[in-house]
């Protein structure tokens, strides 16, 4: 049967339709997103604004018909960071469910880190052992890490790409100041998380998902997309400390020249570089894998399992 | 030198790279060229698209009566887009601008580490394009990448062009400052094949600095001697940094660059002759 999986991440909302059976590898049919970008549509109080609001439920109506077109038997949606923390998401949600008929649920943070990690669990198998895996969003840092299905510890910061940007990094490209305050606030937040990760010991692999971690992996010599989703591709933190402080320096629009970098993320790249240096040098960890697959695929993966 | 004689200077063309008044724009490099006396200007080809435009560089040429030498090819980090992204592309229309302007050289930088598919054929590609267009194609040597004391391979094959089989390259002395390289070993160990060279001076920094020559640690009057001994027939090009100075500070720093190459130049001449 076909699944659908609507998701509303702070930068995108993305569609991603999937053949899925139970014992089968789910293979993506086809795939519909906008940048509607509701991360920059907020109030002062952090309140998803009208426009915002209008768009979510219009490119909500518009996934209704592309799933229906494609022959999807059953549409599943969830919001994360984005309307999680709006004091007005019930309200936002309520109102996209009487204009569309679609109930978007809201994961937590740590529901997040648990599917991202389910769908790394299952993408490298049992032989990965230990897997500790980093996801880094529009709005949140997650961090999962255990020798099973489920991790032992999942952790949600707020250290979004999209967030961290928008909060500490003002700017095209912000000055030294700035970037330099930045980076000592998202160390000390991951600091401050630190300690159940320390105290349940090394991995045996260490994997990282996301479109920024794909960007920076592409910027440090991985291999580009149009290799498909089973090449090897690592990031290490040496070759992404070296290219950082050029990229600091980079206005958005030069940012958006280096490959695997889209002109609508160019400015969070930064940010979303941060963090993942931090995030790798607090942890000791010098070169990760990237992954494929994330969030989508571990709700679509949770879903199959409950289909017995 | 008997008095009453000429000073005699050496026909190595010096001149003044666009990017060297940056953030001012191409026209006004032209103008800081031809009226400081500067020989000619290389064409560095930026998001000022009067620099990506023969007709509009021809103008320029004209107007201030001085030559445009070579064409810098758009292939720094900051200027992947320019010219398309497929890197070839841009070789290519380096060369076509280079044609129409009648400048005998291209410069380029080696391929960045995740171009791998262009590394691998990039010894063979520039070859066979010098070979097709009777342009002088020059790489230039670069450096690592350095973070916690290790070094970064940032570009494929290497940084190092030396033992390279390319047939010309461009030696910049920023770029020896930033590697640590030996800029006066490089100049031998090249000989012939040594065809353009980027005036600029570093102190050794984890920054590629770009200063006026003889304020950093590089032998740069060293180098420009040794040209004149080999008997250099390529082109020296001043690409020095001045984008923090003033107005007045950029006129001195640039004004300052040429009279150094000149002085050397003229200098090692002598000692020639004398020899």
């Amino acid at each position: 049967m076909r699944l659908g999986v609507i998701d509303v991440g702070s930068n995108t909302v993305h569609l991603l339709v999937v053949d899925a059976h139970t014992g089968a590898q789910p293979l993506p049919a086809s795939s519909h997103k906008r940048e509607l970008r509701l991360s920059e549509h907020v109030t002062d109080d952090g309140s998803i604004d009208d426009t915002g609001r209008d768009q979510l439920a219009e490119f909500v109506a518009e996934c209704l018909t592309v799933a229906e077109d494609q022959g999807v038997e059953e549409l599943m949606g969830f919001v994360t960071s984005a309307i999680r923390e709006a004091p007005n998401g019930d309200d936002v949600l309520a109102d996209v469910k009487d204009r569309t008929g679609v109930v978007l649920e809201v994961l937590s943070g740590e529901d997040e880190a648990r599917l991202t990690f389910l769908a790394a669990r299952r993408w490298f198998g049992w032989s990965a052992g230990t897997l500790l895996v980093a996801d880094i969003g529009g709005g949140s840092l997650e961090i999962g890490q255990g020798m099973d299905e489920e991790p032992d510890i999942a952790i949600s910061l707020p250290l979004g790409a999209g967030r961290v940007t928008r909060d500490h990094l003002p700017g095209d490209p912000p000055s030294e100041a700035a970037v330099r305050a930045a980076r000592k606030h998202v160390r000390a937040a991951i600091a401050r998380e630190l300690r159940p990760l320390a105290k349940a010991g090394s991995p045996d692999r260490v994997v990282g998902t996301s479109k920024t971690m794909r960007s920076l992996a592409r910027i440090t010599g991985a291999a580009p997309s149009a290799e498909g989703m089973y090449a090897v591709r690592h990031l290490e933190r040496d070759a992404l400390d070296a290219i950082l402080p050029r990229i600091a320096s980079m206005p958005a629009a030069e940012r958006s020249s280096l490959p695997g970098v889209s002109t609508s993320r160019a400015r969070q790249l930064l940010a979303g570089g941060l963090v993942v240096s931090a995030t790798m040098d607090l942890l000791g960890v010098d070169r990760l894998e990237i992954c494929p697959w994330a969030l989508r695929e571990g709700i679509i993966l949770r879903r199959l399992d409950g289909m017995h | 030198m008997a008095s009453g004689d000429a000073v005699r200077v050496p026909d190595i063309p010096v001149a003044l790279s666009t990017a060297s008044v940056y953030p001012e724009n191409c026209a006004a490099a032209f103008q800081h060229a031809s009226r400081l006396g500067y020989d000619a200007v290389e064409v560095m080809v930026w998001t000022d698209p009067v620099t990506q435009e023969a007709g509009a560089l021809r103008a320029l040429a004209e107007l201030h009566g001085i030559r445009i030498v070579s064409v810098h090819a758009p292939t720094l980090l900051i200027s992947q887009r320019i010219f398309g992204v497929e890197p070839w592309g841009k070789i290519d229309r380096s060369l076509e601008l280079a044609h129409d302007l009648g400048a005998e050289t291209v410069v380029l930088h080696p391929p960045f580490r995740w171009q791998k598919d262009y590394a691998r054929d990039f010894a063979d590609g520039i070859a066979t394009r010098e070979h097709e267009s009777g342009i002088t194609l020059a790489v230039e040597n670069m450096y690592p990448w350095r973070v916690r004391g290790r070094e970064i391979e940032a570009y494929l094959p290497h940084w190092d062009p030396v033992p390279q089989p390319y047939d010309h390259v461009t030696l910049d002395l920023s770029h020896t400052a930033t590697a640590g390289s030996d800029a006066l070993a490089m100049v031998e160990a090249l000989g012939p094949r040594l065809k353009h060279l980027h005036l600029a001076d570093g102190a050794g920094s984890m920054r590629d600095e770009h200063l006026v020559p003889g304020h950093g640690n590089q032998p740069c009057g060293q180098v420009l001697d040794a040209l004149v001994h080999n008997g250099f027939d390529g082109s020296v090009v001043v690409e020095i940094s001045t984008r923090r100075l003033t107005g007045e500070q950029r006129e001195i720093a640039l004004a300052e660059s040429l009279a150094f190459c000149r002085l050397h130049l003229a200098g090692a001449l002598e000692a020639e002759e004398e020899a």
